[in-house]
């Protein structure tokens, strides 16, 4: 066994310039971009790889455009960037809702969308909302490029689909029209700088006219080596808008929190405490008059 | 591996190992001690907070090559022709400093909040400087400092600014 003598460190700004580097380097790389989680990793010798490549400063991986009906985000747009892009804050609100929760200012301002997918956190904030918004996310190598799912890019507590020498270039999703609303709610030990003990993310599609639910996407994270979705629960979703239907969504969960915990130390406050987050949703979706005594937010 | 960014306003060149942060090299190599580790390098305190590119970050959390190119201001950087930035003023004025240890953290986040938005409500502040942690003040003296720079401070002395 050879000792392990430290990293060394590559800067590309362009991504062809990156992925040559990567082609011929013969050892292991680390891609690093806002570094909240790797710099911390390898400070601890948590990871040891021969080459870390900064990907923050390639332009062509920040920032977000809308092209063909899907908004595209570059894997190093910032926390920050996306809590404030006019296009994620009116096409994609939900995730606009999460970044703005992650973390600090500081770590907001480093943090990236691709890192929060390469930490396959189980609590990642952004992993419930990209599944509803039926994200797309592309991986490329110096072999080629692939688009997945990213239901098959998390395979669970911080692991990925990613090879070893693949990194996440962008991320896209279709636009939530005006037809839809979405929202992100987050439960931890405190209501910023925290981890989430629970999260829970919605796309809703209303059809106004006939007060009624035409399509329902929910996730939910912190429950399970990774964040899902919950099929039947949106089925059920779907119908007219009735006084009940916060009732059975606050049922709903509790049961998805019974079905995925039982028997951990945390199921008897989680299977309360998702109710009190099916409440906010409702209060974030639909407003203060969709719950029994109009409630403010929060 | 040789590190060229701007410093408080100078153009710094200096020499540094691959796995140093920019905390690491703002101390070590360029002796300006005044942002702190706290936590240890977990991004959870902001005792280290730094500007760069006009946004505040850990600078336990960026290593030093990253800031590649950039522009940093440290609360070294604050002062000029020996006078205290008015935020360092206002929290000696708001005896928002006691141990004096997240005190430079503290300031910077403020400071980059206010670059960003010179008139932030009270809501806004706690939200700005919610990444650093004060085990001594209580955070209300401190938030007291930043609305006096801020021109929305009616706290000051326990009474509203027009109050006797």
């Amino acid at each position: 066994m050879t000792e392990y003598n430290g990293y060394s460190f590559f800067g590309p700004s362009t991504l062809k310039e990156l992925l040559e580097e990567v082609a011929l380097f013969d050892g292991s790389i680390a891609f690093l971009a806002g570094g909240t989680d790797l710099i911390i990793e390898l400070k601890k010798g948590k990871k040891k790889p021969h080459l870390v490549i900064d990907v923050s400063q390639i332009p062509e991986l920040n920032g977000v455009h809308e092209e063909n009906g899907f908004l595209h985000i570059g894997s190093a747009t910032t926390f920050s960037q996306l809590a404030r892009h006019p296009l994620i804050v009116e096409k994609g609100l939900c995730l606009a809702q999460a970044a703005r929760k992650i973390g600090s200012e500081q770590i907001r301002n480093r943090g990236t969308l691709g890192g929060n997918i390469a930490s396959a956190s189980p609590a990642g904030d952004c992993l419930p909302v990209l599944l509803v918004l039926e994200a797309m996310i592309t991986l490329q190598n110096p072999d080629g490029v692939r688009r997945l799912p990213l239901s098959q890019v998390l395979q669970g507590s911080g692991r990925t689909c990613l090879t070893p020498n693949e990194l996440i270039t962008g991320i896209d999703f279709p636009v939530l029209d005006g037809g839809y609303v979405s929202g992100f709610e987050k439960l931890g030990s405190r209501t910023a700088v925290t981890v989430a003990k629970l999260n829970l993310a919605a796309v809703i599609k209303v059809d106004q006219e006939n007060h009624s639910i035409t399509e329902a996407r929910i996730a939910v994270g912190a429950l399970g080596e990774t964040a899902f979705r919950l099929p039947d629960l949106e089925q059920n979703l779907v119908g007219e808008i009735n006084p009940f239907l916060l009732h059975l969504f606050e049922d709903m969960l509790t049961e998805t929190v019974d079905n995925a915990i039982s028997g951990r130390y945390s199921h008897p406050y989680k299977r309360e405490a998702i109710r009190g987050l099916a409440e906010d949703m409702f209060v974030n979706l639909f407003g203060a008059s969709s719950v029994p005594g109009g409630r403010t937010h929060g | 591996m040789v590190l060229e960014m701007t410093v408080n306003g100078k153009a710094i060149k200096v020499e540094v190992n691959p796995n140093a942060r920019l905390l690491d090299v703002l101390r070590e190599n360029l002796g300006l001690t005044g942002a702190k580790e706290g936590c240890s390098g977990e991004g959870e305190c902001g005792a280290c907070t730094v500007i760069m590119d006009g946004k505040a970050v850990n600078s336990c959390l960026v290593l030093a090559l990253q800031a590649r190119g950039k522009e940093i201001i440290t609360i070294e950087g604050l002062e000029s022709n020996g006078e205290l930035d008015r935020l360092q003023q206002a929290f000696i004025d708001q005896g928002a400093i006691q141990c004096g240890y997240c005190t430079p953290g503290m300031i910077m986040a403020a400071k980059a909040l206010l670059m960003g938005n010179p008139h932030p409500s009270e809501a806004e502040i706690r939200l700005g400087i919610a990444g650093n942690l004060c085990r001594c003040t209580g955070y209300l003296k401190i938030i007291s400092a930043i609305q006096e720079v801020a021109g929305t401070n009616l706290r000051k002395g326990g009474q509203d600014d027009d109050g006797v």
